[in-house]
């Protein structure tokens, strides 16, 4: 779905009194990302993240390098709008990124874009509010609505456009513990559709959901690989300025002390189910 | 405190002023304006009163809603009736000391605080009933003959969409802001007025930058979702003139008329105070 | 010696009609050297508790008292200010000044302090936050990253001295790394000052490890209050109002429900504990060692 080849990212920037210094944001970047697959991109503030979510949107094009959505390079102009429509992204803050003081107007606003026929606009937007759990919001006005409420909004407008894959950058960093919960659940549902998505989180829970984690560190990959294989693996998520999930500090703390738990268990539930299966009394026999 | 600003705001309801297509409600606005200019007695400002009055109700604008916009221009209001009031030469009616109420000053103080009031309570009517996008949509469509001139009419449409808009998340900015510097000590409210308005640094440097990151984050979030202008952008909600709309017009000619021929002394009514 | 909230209730006087009040007759205590944490929904009135804390919203019924004192009244609010720092959420978007430590410095300047003095508070400010002022002292806070930002307006609160610290979710946004760091400092700031600090938070591992006190706050009252143990140990409760636990407390609920762990009156609160717990339970033999 989205291919980074050899991508860099490099520019000036102004500080005054020491005039411009150069900053790399990615450094040779390459890597896939398979049709319907669910890929987390974790590092630090400033590793490079956001700029590489703004390269798989045409927001940014790469100083050296090629950025290829579904084939089509971000570079060429004709396809910018190919691209953004089947690669949608959703941002950070749920307050800066709705146009529309009505929620069914915002929604509406990519398919306008696209230049739909207003009938095809309605249905796209009413499939989008109810998909997106606002459906019964959709006349009131983005201020009444909670950070989750927005989100889903933002979401919602995304999902109308049709897109093949959906970007998240950064996009539960503000929400409270509900409105976190909301949108993970809205990308556990995208991925049952075949939606691929990429995730960019600080949060490890977030991220042990996916397929698959792609850390990065100064602008470089540091590591991929499923979150069973990278969380099993402390010393590159501290090298990563990472954490681990809280389930995986105790599983590894359990090991220490000699339980034998497979590094699949990453969340609490499935912790909690290993425990209850190996306990003494439970063992069959 | 500043979050009680209603002016300028949508109030949401589905009522037939609400559904009207929003270019007549444009139209309508300028034309009852226009009217008010007209009028040369009470008696004149009487009936647009009590058509606008009518208007509200239909609206199903709650009065008090609108009476609550109005708090933030009192001042003014009362500005400018102090100021005819006191400043206008002509027939004494009190006096005390160097203050003197004359009786054209009172007639003219009288005359521009309500003309003043309906111009507000008219123009708001607008903006209560008419979503701010459908309003600037409207604004679009009617001035879209100029584009054709090189006016940029769709920009011009979506900036006022968008500062509506963000009119709510600013003024949360600015409480928040002032909060914040109130508790490092910073002092709103002494001192005279060059020294306050000195004071206000700590507020506007900081709203200026988030206004700015607003619009950068805004924008980015805009061409994500293949916004390229106004070219081959269709609507959700495509205008298109009814019957509702034309009896409205009706209505507003109606009223155009009664106004004017009012205004000229051809109805079976008295002048009040006329100038 | 401590704030103390007696029977507080507030209620935002909107539209002139009184809708339900914000705060409904709170009573809390912070003490110097300690950390309370205040954990519930949003829109459960923490921020405006917040807010009484330090004047910028006062009470209509009930008081609130700063080491004894009595600050209601408008002449004494700025002092008040003084005493307890205030920190709001994103507190890098209240950055202002064209140097970084005249940003710092902007506080204790309000309070008509020496230049020594000043200097001296910012750079123990700064210092206190990891903040290096040597290297960015000069430079314009716009052009510092997001986490050296929020260290930036962190300072500016603490350069003030204040005695009482209140922080709503100063972690919010950060990376992990800079999440962590930022609990430290709190500790820090608790241990070396003698601080009494206030952390609202979402975070309820975060509040599990580093507060002395828990205040769970719904509809605008204190729902619960006590230490991290007694108030996680009501998980049932907490459960109900939508809140969660600390990790390693929710997979000790899931292993009670489980029918693997008893009932019993304390709840493990972090990883350590909750390992112990269960290494006892699967009977492994590296338990005991530690």
């Amino acid at each position: 779905m989205i291919d980074f080849n050899g991508v860099s990212c490099r520019y000036k920037r102004e500080y005054a009194g020491e005039g411009a210094l150069p900053v790399t944001a990615l450094d040779d970047v390459s890597f896939h990302i398979p049709r319907g697959s669910f890929i987390a991109l974790v590092g630090r503030n400033g590793s490079g993240k956001s700029t590489a979510a703004r390269c798989m949107n045409a927001l940014q094009l790469p100083s050296g390098g090629t950025v290829l959505v579904d084939g089509a390079d971000t570079s060429d102009d004709e396809m910018v709008l190919t691209i953004r429509q089947k690669a949608g992204m959703v941002f950070q803050n749920p307050d800066n990124q709705l146009v529309s003081s009505v929620v069914e107007d915002d929604v509406a606003f990519g398919p306008e874009n696209l230049g739909l026929h207003p009938d095809e606009i309605r249905k796209r937007v009413d499939r989008a509010m109810k998909a997106a759990g606002i459906y019964d919001r959709r006349l009131d006005s983005p201020d009444e609505l909670s950070g989750g409420q927005k989100q889903r909004v933002a979401i919602a407008g995304v999902l109308a456009m049709e897109p093949e894959c959906i970007i998240f950058d950064e996009a539960t960093a503000m929400l409270d513990p509900a409105g976190r919960s909301a949108v993970m659940e809205m990308i556990r549902r995208l991925r049952e559709r075949g939606t691929t998505v990429v995730l960019i989180t600080h949060f490890m829970e977030e991220a042990a959901e996916a397929d698959e984690i792609l850390i990065l560190k100064e602008g470089k990959i540091l590591s991929r690989g499923t979150p069973a294989e990278i969380f099993a693996v402390p010393d590159l998520i501290s090298e990563a300025g990472l954490d681990l999930p809280a389930a995986v500090k105790i599983r590894n703390l359990l090991r220490q002390r000699g339980a034998d738990i497979p590094d699949r268990v990453l969340d609490i539930k499935s912790l909690a189910e290993w425990i209850a299966g190996n306990c003494p009394e439970n063992v069959p026999g | 405190m500043i979050r009680n600003i209603t002016l300028g705001q949508y109030y949401q309801y589905d009522s037939v002023i609400h559904r009207l297509d929003p270019r007549l409600k444009i139209f309508g606005t300028f034309l009852y304006l226009v009217m008010l200019f007209f009028v040369k007695d009470l008696v004149g400002y009487g009936i647009a009163a009590l058509c606008l009055s009518g208007v509200i109700l239909v609206s199903r604008v709650p009065f008090r809603f609108i009476l609550r916009g109005m708090r933030p221009i009192m001042f003014i209001l009362a500005f400018t009736f102090l100021l005819n009031l006191l400043l206008l030469p002509g027939t004494v009616l009190w006096q005390a000391g160097p203050v003197t109420v004359t009786h054209e000053g009172l007639k003219q103080a009288v005359f521009i605080t309500v003309r003043l009031l309906l111009l507000v309570f008219g123009a708001s009517v607008l903006t209560y009933t008419t979503k701010p996008m459908s309003l600037t949509d409207g604004f679009e469509r009617i001035l879209s003959p100029l584009s054709k001139l090189g006016v940029r009419t769709h920009e011009i449409a979506m900036m006022m969409s968008i500062a509506l808009r963000f009119i709510p998340t600013l003024v949360g900015e600015t409480d928040k802001i002032m909060k914040a510097q109130l508790a490092r000590g910073a002092d709103f409210e002494s001192g005279n007025l060059l020294r306050r308005a000195r004071n206000m640094i700590p507020v506007l440097v900081p709203l200026f930058v988030n206004a700015f990151r607003i619009a950068q984050d805004l924008a980015m979030a805009m061409e994500a979702r293949c916004y390229s202008g106004g070219r081959g952008r269709t609507r959700l909600h495509p205008m298109r003139y009814g019957m509702r709309d034309l009896a409205a017009l009706m209505m507003l000619i109606l009223f155009a008329v009664l106004i004017f021929v009012q205004s000229r002394g051809m109805l079976p009514l008295p002048m009040i105070w006329k100038i | 010696m401590s704030i103390e909230l007696k029977n507080v209730t507030y209620r935002y006087n909107r539209n002139g009609a009184e809708d339900t009040p914000a705060l409904k007759d709170v009573n809390l205590t912070v003490e110097p050297g300690q950390i309370c944490g205040i954990v519930g929904h949003t829109g459960s009135g923490k921020t405006t508790l917040v807010q009484q804390l330090n004047g910028l919203l006062t009470p209509q019924e009930g008081t609130v008292t700063v080491d004894g004192e009595d600050f209601s009244s408008r002449d004494r609010r700025a002092e008040l200010r003084r005493k307890v720092g205030l920190v709001f959420q994103y507190p890098e978007y209240q950055l202002f000044e064209e140097t970084v430590a005249e940003d710092i410095a902007f506080g204790p300047r309000n309070m008509g302090l020496a230049e020594d003095e000043i200097r001296e508070r910012s750079a123990e400010a700064a210092r206190m936050t990891g903040l290096d002022l040597e290297l960015l002292g000069d430079r314009s806070p716009f052009e510092l990253s997001g986490g050296q930002k929020r260290k930036a307006a962190i300072a500016g609160v603490l350069a003030m001295r204040p005695a009482y610290l209140v922080l709503d979710e100063p972690a919010a946004g950060l990376d992990p790394e800079a999440h962590r760091e930022m609990l430290d400092m709190l500790v820090r700031i608790c241990s070396e000052w003698g601080c009494g600090i206030v952390l609202v938070s979402h975070n309820m591992d975060d509040v599990a490890a580093i507060c002395h006190r828990v205040y769970v706050m719904e509809k605008g009252s204190i729902v619960m209050g006590g230490t991290p143990d007694q108030v996680f140990s009501r998980s049932g409760e907490l459960r109900e109002m939508g809140l969660g636990l600390p990790a390693a407390a929710e997979l000790t609920v899931l292993l009670r429900k489980e029918g693997v762990l008893p009932d019993a009156p304390r709840i493990p609160l972090n990883a350590e504990e909750a390992a112990e717990l269960i290494a006892a339970r699967l009977r492994l033999k590296g338990q005991g060692e530690k």
